[in-house]
């Protein structure tokens, strides 16, 4: 077990002012059979507009809001404490469109021969799952700025190059190939300074999540902000404005072990 | 037949003041936007009181069993654990939407309006084409046809037991009203370049709703609210959304959508507004799950089906498989994943090698397609220069669900202008008339 205190922040810088912005940020982790969270403030910067808390199909919390006033920078800060118990996710069951790929998990001939090549042998489903993230961290290299967070599943598999979400998305495509229920996880891992990617998979009893880039369970210094079908069910953050601006995103995050 | 008691003497005055009222059609042909007339023909469908009633207890039934589909599949999906309908036809659909999982509408309805599309056969017998049960269009043409008519030929009106189908629009109206979670009734539609702008804008005027378009509107924590012109905001309670579901919620779903409300969904789950009809519906009105609607009327009212589904084949069955790849040149192949009459084919009209062709994509993409026997569906008479020729021609019913579900009694005829074609939709090029339901002696 481990107590972690955990403070991720976003910052936006628009290239001029924007109206009528939108947002939706799943920024907020929540307490499940793994983490337990304590006191999660959410700080949004600049004070404008109304802002409020919603939830979605997938069990996230929502932070929305609405500025319609103009402004030139966005950004939103979370902290609060974590008490972490062990390696395995919430236990309960897992509903069945986990089971079903989506746009950016779609295997193309690349992902099916791969996994042709790659069909794992165990009879559980974890080790199963332990097996394609071991191939899987084989032929992949870890390379920022090939692929963005539109690129799918085949196309960063056809470069076999890609960064933790792509990592994910072809891992998610493998494992529902094979009839595993999955799904797709955002949040903070302690060595990183921004947020990471990884997956969680369904044993037909409880989660247990797998991190694909660094070929590993997951251990008690993840932290876990949001979960969906893909990255494009639960983005951290999404926003739209009225203003033809360009942004510039930094992100940063600290887990220190209290 | 005799048409003396039919507007068709003043069929060119009819269709003068359709015209001179907007009644159009929009249509969007090599990326360009271009209004078409809706061309009406006076000479009505005629429907009996005692075939009406029948057909009324089959669609009733039918859109009882496709609600309570939409809310099975959306919460416990019991009908797939009791091994009813695979789970791949739910959760491969496009109309399947996972941000609508545990969702309840308002007083658990999820197709409030919804368009049924039948035809009649040469014995008489109707079937059921296809369920449309997302944003179902149509309703206004007949309506303002019956309008425009009864000014022209009054006489037809006053010798003819027709059912008065004026009552469309306060039908609509206590639809909304009994979904509404307080506040007022808005019509959202995407503006004048929508193929159906006139229906949008003549539902507003009718049931008093007001006609929006998203920038009048706005949420703020978890309530839709419209603007008004002092700056000010009223409530709303009950959008009939005449945007697809995708576009609906750039938050939620495609974030490029200009038309769309940011965080209509948030307000809709937290059960502070109604949406008509409920996002996620397009599961139930896949092609592919059309086969499995008389199982369902099976498993959840325990009653036979009244109205016939046409013989439809899946090839994801192998036995099905098969018959269809034997039988491919007399069958009609329609794509699952499209709608309006696009991707409709027919076995008949294919070359050798696209039949060797088709079979290939058949084998390969057995999800894609279904497989139907071609029904041979009665003609009806169209008048053209002056003479009748004969016509195929559909009919969609439209069955809404408030307090009880009620079929409207009317519908929108639609016929081919083209000789031998089965082809009817407007967006295709076809006509409507009016439809008459008779009253009972």
């Amino acid at each position: 077990m481990k107590r972690l205190r955990f403070e991720y922040e976003t910052k936006l810088e628009f290239s001029q002012c924007v109206t009528g912005h939108s947002f939706t940020l799943r920024c907020t982790p929540f307490s499940d059979g793994r983490q337990t969270i304590s006191e999660p403030v959410c700080e949004i910067s600049p004070k404008l507009g109304e802002v409020w808390r919603s939830r979605d199909s997938f069990g996230n919390i929502l932070i929305c809001g609405r500025m319609d006033e103009p402004h030139k920078d966005f950004s939103f800060k979370v902290s609060g404490e974590a008490q972490i118990v062990n390696s395995c996710g919430g236990s309960g069951a897992a509903a069945a469109f986990y089971g079903f790929q989506t746009p950016l998990t779609f295997p193309g001939e690349k992902i099916l021969s791969f996994y042709e090549r790659n069909k794992p042998s165990a009879a559980d489903v974890l080790s199963r799952a332990e097996e394609l993230s071991a191939s899987l961290y084989e032929h992949m290299t870890y390379i920022r700025g090939v692929t963005g967070t539109e690129t799918t599943a085949e196309q960063a598999m056809e470069m076999h190059s890609g960064v933790c979400q792509d990592y994910a998305h072809i891992l998610l495509s493998l494992l529902r190939i094979e009839g595993i229920r999955c799904r797709y996880v955002s949040g903070l891992a302690f060595e990183f300074g921004e947020t990471h990617a990884w997956v969680e998979v369904h044993d037909g009893v409880r989660w247990t999540g797998i991190d694909p880039t660094h070929n590993r369970l997951i251990g008690d210094r993840y932290i876990k902000l949001c979960h969906g079908r893909d990255y494009a069910d639960c983005p951290i953050e999404r926003g739209i404005y009225i203003g033809n601006a360009g942004s510039i995103q930094t992100v940063s995050s600290r887990i220190t072990e209290i | 037949m005799n048409y003396m008691n039919t507007p068709v003497a003043d069929a060119k005055a009819v269709n003068e003041l359709l015209a001179r009222y907007g009644v159009k059609f929009g249509i969007y042909k090599n990326g360009t936007f271009n209004e078409q007339l809706f061309p009406f023909d006076a000479i009505p469908r005629i429907i009996s009181a005692e075939d009406f009633s029948a057909m009324e207890k089959g669609l009733v039934q039918r859109v009882d069993a496709l609600n309570l589909f939409l809310k099975d599949i959306y919460s416990d999906g019991k009908i797939i654990k009791d091994g009813i309908i695979p789970e791949v036809f739910v959760y491969i659909s496009k109309g399947y939407l996972a941000p609508c999982a545990e969702i309840t509408p308002p007083k658990g309805i999820y197709s409030h309006i919804s368009g049924i599309d039948l035809v009649q056969a040469q014995d008489g017998t109707w079937y059921i084409l296809e369920d449309n049960l997302r944003i179902p269009s149509g309703a206004s043409y007949p309506l303002i046809a019956r309008e425009l008519c009864r000014m022209a030929s009054p006489g037809a009106f006053e010798n003819n037991r027709i059912a008065d189908n004026r009552n469309y629009a306060s039908l609509l109206r206590s639809t909304m009203d009994h979904v509404n979670c307080g506040g007022i009734n808005v019509i959202l539609t995407p503006g004048r370049y929508n193929a159906a702008y006139f229906e949008h804008s003549y539902f507003a005027e009718k049931t008093g709703a007001i006609l929006v378009q998203n920038s009048d509107l706005f949420v703020e924590n978890n309530i839709l609210y419209m603007k008004d012109y002092q700056g000010g905001k009223t409530r709303v309670g009950a959008v009939y959304r005449r945007i697809s579901d995708e576009y609906l919620d750039p938050m939620t779903f495609l974030p490029e959508s200009l038309i769309g409300v940011p965080h209509i969904m948030d307000a809709y789950r937290a059960g502070n507004v109604a949406i008509i009809n409920a996002p996620g519906n397009g599961v139930a009105d896949d092609k592919g799950i059309y086969y499995f609607v008389p199982k369902m009327i099976k498993y959840y009212l325990g009653e036979e089906p009244v109205l016939k589904n046409a013989p439809t084949y899946l090839p994801f069955y192998e036995e099905d498989r098969k018959y269809v790849l034997d039988n491919l040149e007399k069958l009609v192949i329609k794509d699952v994943s499209e709608a309006g009459g696009y991707g409709v084919v027919f076995g008949r009209d294919m070359t050798k090698e696209q039949l060797s062709d088709w079979r290939r994509l058949i084998t390969e993409q057995s999800r894609r397609f279904i497989a139907q026997e071609i029904i041979d569906f009665i003609d009806l008479d169209v008048m053209e220069n002056d003479r009748t020729v004969l016509r195929k021609a559909d009919l969609r019913a439209f069955v809404l669900s408030g307090e009880k579900t009620q079929v409207w009694a009317s519908g929108l005829t639609r016929f081919s202008r083209k000789a031998n074609s089965f082809v009817v939709n407007s967006s295709q090029g076809g006509g409507f008339k009016d439809t008459w339901v008779l009253l009972p002696e």
